[in-house]
This record gives structure tokens, sequence and C-alpha cells, in this order.
């Protein structure tokens, strides 16, 4: 088949085609009247309900840092805390921006750079994100919430040795999650919610989305093959 | 039903066409195609108000329907999960899918073995938009439009007449 004959078998099935499907209008119309929302409108709304969770947690650990600003033992743990879920706090609010502003009425060339640049950001900050989670989600969090919460020293309740111990524990952690998360994402069993997390933790996505910027700057640029 | 409803139902009716093509082209999976007829359907009624009606509507279409497939296909959660056919399709056919031709099935299957990107090109191609009329579509120059299209059609002499030289 040559290029002009595929051009012409494509236009003959197109003027076919106009006969053969049928719009459904009825369901057209009843997803109009439902104000539909998009896969991006529901990722808003998961990142609003982030955001509203870290603003709480923020505003929590805030007060108990302001209350015992006497107290060094209590206050550096919740100052890490606090500038932990600032930082989550940011990108929720920065990735909301960033949602809100798509427009898919602009090129295609520059939009797809633009989510791929998108995407990249938002994996790059859950790989911080967890990575440094693991520094202020254990000694720190149980100093804070044991306190907060329970109303329970852990100085006074436990030994030294072991803040030490749990400190190393969160810092050796960091290799077994991304070990974990490499296995987990390679294995074809994981749930597709959880491999989707796994890769992003373990970088695969990461490369994925770097190839695809290379490709689309190559392709802009009129370099590719 | 107001005015806006009713005038967007009119020009999806009339250029339906492009929307399914665009879902059979970017979607391998016949049961995913509602999920990103929907999808297209969703960014296109939520950009309408904005649309100018001096502007070619089928452009306008296009841009956005070749923006949220290829971001559909791009896409981690979609690629992932396992869809399950359900609900109401917004397409009814006439005739079965098995009648289709099979000269019909080879274009769109060398296609769908196309990048992406270069399947855009193939389509607005394909659909007789012009060298500038493509370029605004993607965002790219003329020069580079018709650079594409050349490899392309190489390429497609040589896989899919492979005896023939080239």
């Amino acid at each position: 088949m040559t290029f002009e004959q595929m051009q012409t078998r494509w236009a003959e099935f197109d003027r076919r085609l106009e006969h053969t499907i049928e719009l459904n209008r009825r369901m057209l119309r009843s997803r109009l009247e439902d104000r539909m929302s998009g896969r991006l409108g529901r990722l808003a709304i998961w990142l609003l309900l982030e955001a509203g969770a870290c603003l709480l947690a923020l505003l929590w650990t805030g007060s108990f840092a302001w209350s015992h600003r006497q107290e060094p033992g209590f206050l550096l743990p919740a100052i890490a805390l606090h500038a932990w879920l600032s930082a989550a706090f940011a990108a929720c609010l920065w990735q909301l921006v960033q949602i809100r502003s798509i427009d898919y009425t602009k090129p295609v060339a520059s939009l797809q750079r633009r989510l791929a640049s998108m995407r990249k950001a938002s994996i790059v900050s859950v790989q911080w994100a967890l990575l440094t989670g693991q520094l202020v989600w254990w000694t720190p969090f149980l100093i804070v919430v044991s306190k907060g919460f329970l109303g329970v020293d852990l100085y006074s309740a436990l030994p030294a040795h072991y803040f030490v111990v749990s400190a190393a524990a969160g810092v050796a952690l960091m290799p077994v999650l991304w070990f974990s998360a490499r296995s987990l994402s390679r294995h074809p069993k994981t749930a597709p919610a959880l491999r989707s997390f796994a890769r992003a933790l373990a970088g695969s996505q990461l490369a994925e989305v770097e190839r695809e910027l290379d490709q689309l700057a190559a392709w802009e640029a009129g370099a590719d093959r | 039903m107001d005015s806006l409803s009713r005038s967007f139902e009119e020009l999806v009716e009339t250029h339906k066409r492009i929307l399914y093509k665009i879902c059979r082209l970017y979607c391998p999976l016949p049961e995913a195609r509602e999920d990103l007829a929907q999808e297209i359907l969703i960014q296109l009624w939520k950009a309408f108000p904005r649309f100018d009606s001096r502007a070619r509507f089928s452009t306008w279409m296009y841009r956005i329907a070749l923006n949220v497939a290829i971001s559909h296909l791009r896409s981690e959660s979609v690629r992932l999960r396992h869809l399950v056919p359900g609900g109401e399709p917004l397409f009814e056919f006439a005739a079965p899918a098995a009648d289709e031709p099979p000269e019909l099935r080879e274009i769109y299957q060398w296609i769908e073995r196309l990048d992406p990107l270069p399947r855009s090109i193939m389509l607005l191609h394909l659909e007789g938009c012009s060298y500038q009329e493509t370029a605004a579509v993607l965002g790219l120059t003329e020069t580079n439009v018709a650079t594409k299209l050349s490899r392309l059609k190489a390429q497609m002499r040589q896989e899919l007449n492979p005896g023939e030289p080239t």
C-alpha cells in the first residue's frame, strides 16, 4: 500500500464512519448536566484533602512548639515535624496551582512538555517526602505525639540509647524501603496503586519521565529519528 | 438545556468522527476507549466557553483531544488500572466492530505502532490537515512537520511493503 492509497482508503472509511457510528446524545446530555469532573479534577480533590490534613497537623505542631518553647527537648522535634509538614503542604499547594493552570487548548508539544515536567516534580517530591520522612516520623514524631496526646514524657520513660537506636533505624530503613519498592514495582501481582507508588519511590517512574522530556525536546527541535 | 450546551452538542455531533478516531488510535483496549472519550468530552466542555467561534472547531478539537489522549496514554494510573467495561457507551455502532474492513484494520495497526507524537502527525495528515494546520495543532514549525511526515512515509513504505525498493 502506498501513502496516497492509504490516504484514499482513510477518506473512504471516514465517509462510511459518518453512517456507522452514532453519538449517544442522551448519554452526552446527561454527562453535561452532571457537571462532569475529569481525572485531574479528582486528583485536585485528593490534593485538597491532603493539603487540609497537612494544614491541621501544621497548626497542631505549631501550637505544640509554641507551648514548649522553653523546653528544647520537645521544641526541636516539633520544629522538625513542622518543617517537614510545611514542605509537604507547599508541595500540595504547588501541585494544585499547576493543575488549575493546565490548558488543554495549548499546542500539543508545549502542553505535553509541561505535563511531563509536572509529573517529574511530583515524583521527586514523593521521593523526598518519603526519604526525609524517615528522619522525622520516627523519633521526633514519637516524642511530640506522646507528649501532646498522651502527656507522656518519653525522655524519662525510655532510656537515652533508645532515641539513638530509633533514629538509626529510620536512616537504615531508607535503603530497605528503596529495595522493597524496586521489587514490588517489578512484581506482576502488586496492586496497581501500590505498584505506581513503588515505581515512583524506586525511581523507575522518574527515569521514564526524564526520557519522555528528552524525547519531547528532540521532537520539538526536529532532532528525533 | 441552555444554548451553550446545545451548540456544544451540535458541534460534537458534527465532529464525532474525530473523537472516535482519536479514541481508537490512542486506546489499544476497546474497554478503555469509553473512559478516554469521556475524558476528552470533559475537557472540551470545560474549554468550550473560551472557544473563539471565528476559529475552526476541528483544529481546536484536535488540540484538546490529542492532548488528552496522549496524556491518558502516558498516565500511570490508566496503564495500571484493571479496566472493567460498564455504563452506557458514548458511541453506538450500526455494524459490529468485526465488520471492519481488513485494510482499515491494517492502517490502524500500523499507526498504533507509532509513538504517540508521530501518531498525531500521521492522523492529522490522513485527516487532510495542511502543514500549517498540523503545525498549529502540535506547536511545531511547518518545516519540522514536513520533515517528520517524509520520514513517516519512508517508514511506512518500508514496513508495509517490505519487498519494494525505497
